[in-house]
């Protein structure tokens, strides 16, 4: 071994070769044992005399963050782990006391941005919050809403946080178990098993609380800088690399409709825009990001006619029912419902939640969506300033109709966005005296009563035993199937509605 | 293992030092050990940027690029190679060399030669780990046993971004004589941090 082959690994171990030098080339240097030894030890040493005088200062933790939000985001979907809310699988009874109000956003132009302000979860028996919805700011890039134009997010996150904990000692004190849960299901839906219905619970709180945060742009970790919920990018966009752009509601015929190529593994490559889209296994849509120099172009390919015409099947059967569930803490006689993929109520059409407790007392509340109307057959330009009804109600006196009925300003149940699916929305709100709800609908009625129409049932359900067999969940709606003798299908209100909404 | 990692782990130090456990599960794209591995050594390898290339910004950008690396590159890890954290640090040195070596390409005047980082051990307050604690004193009894000229060629060797043809130029040497010098002084150095910094008697 000559001696300026170890000389030369040493420099090699360190860097120092100058670029043109020979032992940059030379064999020796990465296969003789000796040369190999000598680079592994140089640079032992060079390790331990780097960190030995350097002073010692606690590494950032936003660079962990960074690092890892970049890795999840870079991970192959088989290799990732599946934690997005650890927490939210226990069960919902804290995780659904998040409230946000807003308006599904209409319209192909809408923005996807709403500045929210602190969500105020609810505590039991306590005055439930709002939160308050404002016109998204304008990112700078049409179509493409900037998540860092959210303000507030701060505050969500230390929200969450805080729901984090408070969940962790309910789970603690073992009071997660202590919540009935009502399923509550479209006529139209098949029989769940008890497995999958509460799979379902899981998965429904698990896309409501998904849905706050993203609002919450840029936090728990979330690689997207830019959310798309709908519609495609926009011509001539491309993004920078590192840029990770967020897709809510990938269209399932975008292969077809903006000519991308597909891999077997489901993700697309857009040649027009140098971009992948891997799905995301947590449910929130699609991420894209730009082509790097490691993806495997050669992976992508034109999709058959058979494939095109599955994503057109696809696209269709994507139009789910609503669904939703009520949890019913007996503690604090409360209960808390959420339903999910509410759609807009036909034109002079309203929708009206109707609920039985134990006592047979009827309670009718009606839902705030005039607006959805509109917006459905009239896309607004721009996101409109919603005016968001506190969630506490006064008692309903009579409600002749539910024109009558949303009069009242204060006695209505908003309707958030559902991100599930483009024009659907999500109801979420509390009732405080539940007094053991027996059963429990959402129904839609007409806006001025014509005394012989029935009501058509979205979603309901009912508690075994409950006397009511053709309560609420019957599909044709019922005049006459509560039992009390009050006629919930018309339009005509009850007369003994107790029930406060906070 | 090979019988040179089996020999390491023998001295003692392997156990806390080892990451090879980690960089395993990292190769296998765990994003878990990747998160450990950052709270093991995280704060070890921002501490060598920040204080050799001396500024933040910087440095942060470095310590997370040299952990996408790692998350890359882990399955190239070899324990009978290297040890996890020496594979790391150089690693982490690659990026701080291009740093340093862009600043200077686009420097008018080459500045940071006087601001080198010292071959001097800091005082830690004792806040170091007991193996820490270890390395930081055999550095500091192999540093006083280096004559000047060998403690400046460590020096250069280890911080100045230059290539040893710079080098060279500066001592005013050919550059077989530089390779000469560095490797040297690595040498002796080396022999010292392994007797625990305590020279053998002449």
């Amino acid at each position: 071994m000559p001696r300026n082959s170890l000389e030369d690994a040493t420099a090699k171990a360190l860097d120092l070769l100058p670029h043109d030098d020979a032992a940059r080339s030379d064999p020796r240097l990465v296969r003789d044992a000796k040369c190999l030894e000598e680079i592994r030890a140089t640079q032992e040493t060079a390790a331990d005399l780097w960190l030995a005088t350097s002073p010692l200062r606690a590494a950032p933790p936003e660079v962990l963050s960074s690092i890892m939000s970049k890795v999840e985001a870079r991970t192959p979907l088989a290799h990732r782990n599946v934690k997005f809310f650890p927490w939210l699988a226990a069960s919902g009874w804290v995780a659904a006391s998040i409230a946000f109000l807003l308006w599904p956003r209409d319209g192909e132009k809408s923005s996807a941005v709403a500045t929210v302000d602190p969500p105020v979860y609810m505590r039991k028996q306590a005055a439930h919050g709002e939160v308050a919805v404002a016109p998204a700011e304008d990112a700078g890039l049409p179509g493409l809403p900037d998540r860092r134009a959210v303000s507030g997010d701060r505050r969500i996150r230390e929200d969450l946080l805080r729901l984090q904990a408070q969940m962790k000692s309910l789970a603690e004190q073992g009071a997660l178990d202590a919540p009935r849960v009502l399923g509550l299901r479209s006529p139209n839906a098949l029989q769940q098993k008890p497995e999958e219905a509460q799979r379902r619970v899981i998965a429904v709180l698990a896309d409501a609380l998904g849905s706050l945060l993203e609002m919450d742009g840029g936090a728990m970790g979330d690689p997207a800088s830019i959310v798309l919920q709908r519609g495609w990018v926009p011509d001539g966009f491309i993004p920078s690399e590192g840029t990770y752009i967020r897709h809510l509601n990938f269209p399932a015929t975008a292969a077809e409709d903006y000519d991308l190529l597909v891999s077997e593994d489901g993700a697309y490559y857009d040649p027009a825009r140098q971009m992948i889209w891997s799905l995301d296994e947590n449910g929130r849509g699609y991420l894209g990001r730009r082509v790097t120099g490691e993806d495997n172009l050669n992976a992508y390919y034109t999709p058959d006619e058979d494939t095109l015409a599955a994503n057109r099947a696809m696209a269709l059967a994507m139009r789910a029912e609503p669904e939703g569930f009520l949890i019913e803490d007996p503690k604090s006689n409360s209960a808390k419902v959420l339903i999910d993929q509410v759609p807009p109520p036909a034109a002079g059409y309203e929708q009206v939640v109707v609920w039985t407790d134990a006592a047979g007392h009827e309670t009718r509340i009606p839902v705030q969506n005039t607006s959805v109307t509109a917006a459905a057959t009239t896309p607004a330009p721009s996101p409109m300033p919603l005016a968001v009804a506190p969630m506490s109600a006064a008692p309903l006196a009579t409600a002749p109709t539910t024109q009558d009925v949303s009069a009242a300003p204060l006695a209505s149940i908003p309707v958030l966005p559902s991100l599930a699916q483009v024009g659907a929305g999500r109801l979420f709100f509390s009732l405080p005296d539940s007094n053991g709800v027996k059963s429990f609908s959402l129904i839609e009625l007409p806006i001025v009563a014509n005394g012989v129409q029935q009501p058509k049932v979205i979603v309901s359900g009912e508690r075994p035993g409950n006397g009511n067999a053709k309560a609420n969940g019957n599909a044709n709606g019922s005049q006459k199937g509560n039992g009390n003798g009050k006629a919930n299908g018309n339009g005509n209100g009850n007369g003994k509605a107790r029930g406060k909404l906070k | 293992m090979g019988e040179k990692a089996q020999a390491r782990k023998t001295d003692g130090r392997a156990d806390a030092w080892d990451g090879t456990w980690l960089l395993t599960r990292i190769a296998r794209h765990d994003p878990e050990a990747l998160e450990e591995l950052y709270r093991m050594w995280g704060d070890r390898l921002y501490s060598m940027a920040l204080h050799w290339i001396n500024d933040e910004g910087a440095a942060k950008e470095v310590l997370q690029d040299c952990f996408l690396r790692i998350w890359k590159r882990a399955g190239d890890f070899d324990s009978d190679k290297s040890r996890g954290f020496t594979w790391c640090a150089m690693i982490l040195r690659g990026l701080c060399l291009d740093v340093l070596r862009r600043k200077r390409r686009r420097a008018a005047v080459w500045e940071d030669w006087g601001s080198m980082p010292a071959l001097e051990v800091p005082d830690r307050g004792g806040v170091e780990d007991l193996f820490f604690r270890d390395t930081v004193s055999r550095v500091r009894l192999a540093l006083d046993q280096l004559d000047a000229g060998e403690a400046e060629s460590v020096r250069v060797a280890l911080f100045d971004p230059a290539t040893l043809e710079d080098h060279a130029e500066r001592w005013g040497v050919p550059l077989g004589t530089a390779k000469v010098r560095v490797h040297r002084a690595m040498e002796k150095l080396r022999a010292l941090l392994k007797k625990g910094g305590v020279d053998a008697p002449q």
